[in-house]
């Protein structure tokens, strides 16, 4: 009995600080491993543009994250915004469910990702430039049109 | 317990599976590219015309802990939350079946690789030159008549334009030599010495955007793939065999507006989930029945204060289909084109894409961007991405599809069982 006791405390201080990792609270950053996927990324495009990018798991973060990052970029002065992409990948989840005697059964559903944000932030006062790559043959180029954020 | 000990490393070993750790994209050599030349493509039949994408909700995990009680619960549970989003999702993909037929899909992409012959850039050069030298034609006899009319006889007549030279350049690398079409649904070789392109089209699941996957093939018996990425050991598999050349292409539609929730939009929400349930006498689901259940969970939903995906779907899959499926249809066409530009300029390049590379963006214009993927097992693929998207897409775990497409599949299905 005291055995059994000892092995359900065992197994329960381990799921415990298996989900402690779950429960970090996001930040602002850049992604990164110990971000848990969270934060921002950009890339600078040959035209001066930002392709600012955030993963966060609420849509009112994935924006505030995107706006934070396009006004660092822009060091503070305004920008304009054009978000091209605004998707939330489906993932598969396996779990393990446990019942009130102690046992249960393990399971695999789809869950909603985090969500991610996508888009271009162009500073107000930097030159546009053409930008094509290789590739990419004669084409008509100009600069995203973009709203005021 | 230690059913529970063993679930809990399951988990914890579950985060050591590794994905494949190098890009799926394959480029082509030099050496094939010079070997390719003039290149047969082939669109492969699409099947499942326009999916309609929604979530299938499991309850699995709350069942899971109860036996054999729990997996009986749940799934009684599931059939009730899922049978209106599963009802409408079929409705929105019969509704657009009516409009784009498969026929008319595959139609649309073949015309738009045909574009990119040679035949047909030289045929279209030519046209442009006699419209050219038709305008001249009719500029030079209008300032003539004008002329002769006007009062000063100095009335200067514009110079004849020389017509446009029809100058084609001879195609190098590799080029699109014809297109024709195949059925490749129950097709087990892959096509020897041919590009082969099949699409999906998958309407999101609150139907706001309409995205086209097109994934392109070469397969050669005369030049198999050697794989360009290192692997520290030995080669996987799946690197060892395979076509010598694939990539995707996405391209994602405009972005259709959300709809605000208000009373009437309400009331138009509640009258069509009672319009989906009645029977052909116009009867709605008896008191009890699964339907019944099943329709006032959604009517409850309706009458909530947001408006989920899928209840959003119900009255953007119709701006879809207004005038015709015009704004479906300019889309499609706008994909097509997309897949097969990028298709041709992709095979002619030989760079081999990195995890770890940067996006690059090769064109943008005012309300569209198109990027190659820079990292990632993504890496080296396109994405066509509209701009001024506001609001959240996904795509959900489950597809619609049309029952026509379906009794479609199934017949090919069978004769080619027959056949066997």
């Amino acid at each position: 009995m005291r055995r059994e006791a000892l092995w359900r405390g065992g197994a329960l201080i381990v799921s415990g600080l298996a989900l402690l990792g779950c429960a970090t609270p996001i930040t602002y950053g850049p992604i990164s491993p110990e971000s848990h996927g969270f934060g921002y990324s950009e890339t600078t495009n040959p035209d001066g543009s930002h392709t600012i990018r955030t993963v966060a798991p609420s849509a009112a973060q994935a924006h505030e994250f995107w706006d934070r990052r396009a006004s660092e970029l822009c060091a503070g002065a305004a920008y304009r915004k054009n978000i091209f992409r605004a998707e939330i990948p489906v993932e598969l989840y396996t779990g393990y469910a446990a019942g009130p005697n102690g046992y249960g059964g393990s399971y695999t559903e789809h869950r909603y990702g985090a969500l991610i944000l996508e888009g271009h932030a162009h500073c107000e006062g930097e030159p546009e430039q053409a930008n094509l790559s290789d590739t990419a043959a004669p084409q008509a180029v100009s600069a995203p049109a973009e709203s005021q954020p | 317990m230690r059913m529970m000990m063993g679930a809990i490393l399951a988990i914890a070993l579950a985060g050591c599976a590794t994905a494949p750790q190098y890009p799926a994209m394959r480029p082509l050599t030099p050496a094939h590219i010079e070997t390719m030349g003039a290149t047969r493509i082939v669109v492969a039949e699409n099947n499942n015309g326009v999916e309609k994408s929604w979530f299938y909700t499991s309850t699995a995990s709350a069942g899971a802990a109860y036996g054999l009680v729990g997996v009986l619960v749940s799934a009684t549970m599931d059939a009730i939350i899922n049978a209106g989003p599963s009802r409408r999702a079929q409705k929105a993909a019969d509704e657009i079946a009516d409009l784009f037929p498969v026929d008319a899909l595959n139609a649309s992409l073949i015309e738009q690789v045909r574009l990119h012959t040679p035949e047909a850039q030289a045929a279209a050069a030519a046209a442009e030159a006699a419209a050219q030298a038709a305008a001249a034609e009719a500029t030079l006899l209008a300032a003539t008549t004008e002329g002769a009319q006007a009062t000063e006889a100095s009335a200067t007549v514009p110079a004849t334009p020389a017509p446009a030279a029809l100058s084609i350049p001879a195609p190098t690398g590799i080029w699109y030599e014809n297109v024709e079409s195949a059925q490749r649904l129950t097709a087990r070789d892959p096509l020897d010495d041919a590009v082969e392109i099949s699409v999906r089209y998958t309407l999101s699941e609150d139907s706001s955007t309409l995205r086209v996957i097109a994934v392109a093939t070469y397969q050669s018996a005369a030049t198999p793939y050697t794989t360009p990425y290192t692997f520290e050991g030995s080669v996987p598999r799946a690197e060892r065999e395979g076509p010598a050349y694939r990539n995707t292409f996405t391209y994602y539609s405009r972005q259709l507006e959300v709809p605000t929730l208000t009373p009437e939009l309400q009331q138009r929400l509640v009258a069509s989930i009672e319009d989906s349930v009645r029977d052909e006498y116009g009867n709605l689901p008896e008191e009890g029945s699964s339907d019944y259940q099943s329709m006032q969970r959604e009517l409850e939903n309706a009458r909530d204060d947001r408006l989920s995906k899928d209840e959003i779907a119900i009255f953007l899959t119709r701006e879809w289909l207004r005038d015709d499926g015009a704004l479906m249809r300019r889309e499609i066409e706008d994909a097509h084109a997309f897949i097969a530009r990028h298709v041709l300029l992709d095979m002619n390049r030989t760079a081999t894409p990195s995890l770890v590379g940067q996006d690059e963006l090769l064109e943008t214009a005012s309300d569209r961007t198109v990027r190659r993927i820079g990292s990632g097992t993504e890496a080296g693929s396109y994405v066509s991405f509209a701009g001024n998207v506001t609001s959240f897409s996904t795509y959900g775990n489950t597809i619609g599809i049309a029952r026509a497409h379906n009794e479609r599949i199934d017949t090919l299905r069978s004769s080619t069982r027959r056949s066997r």
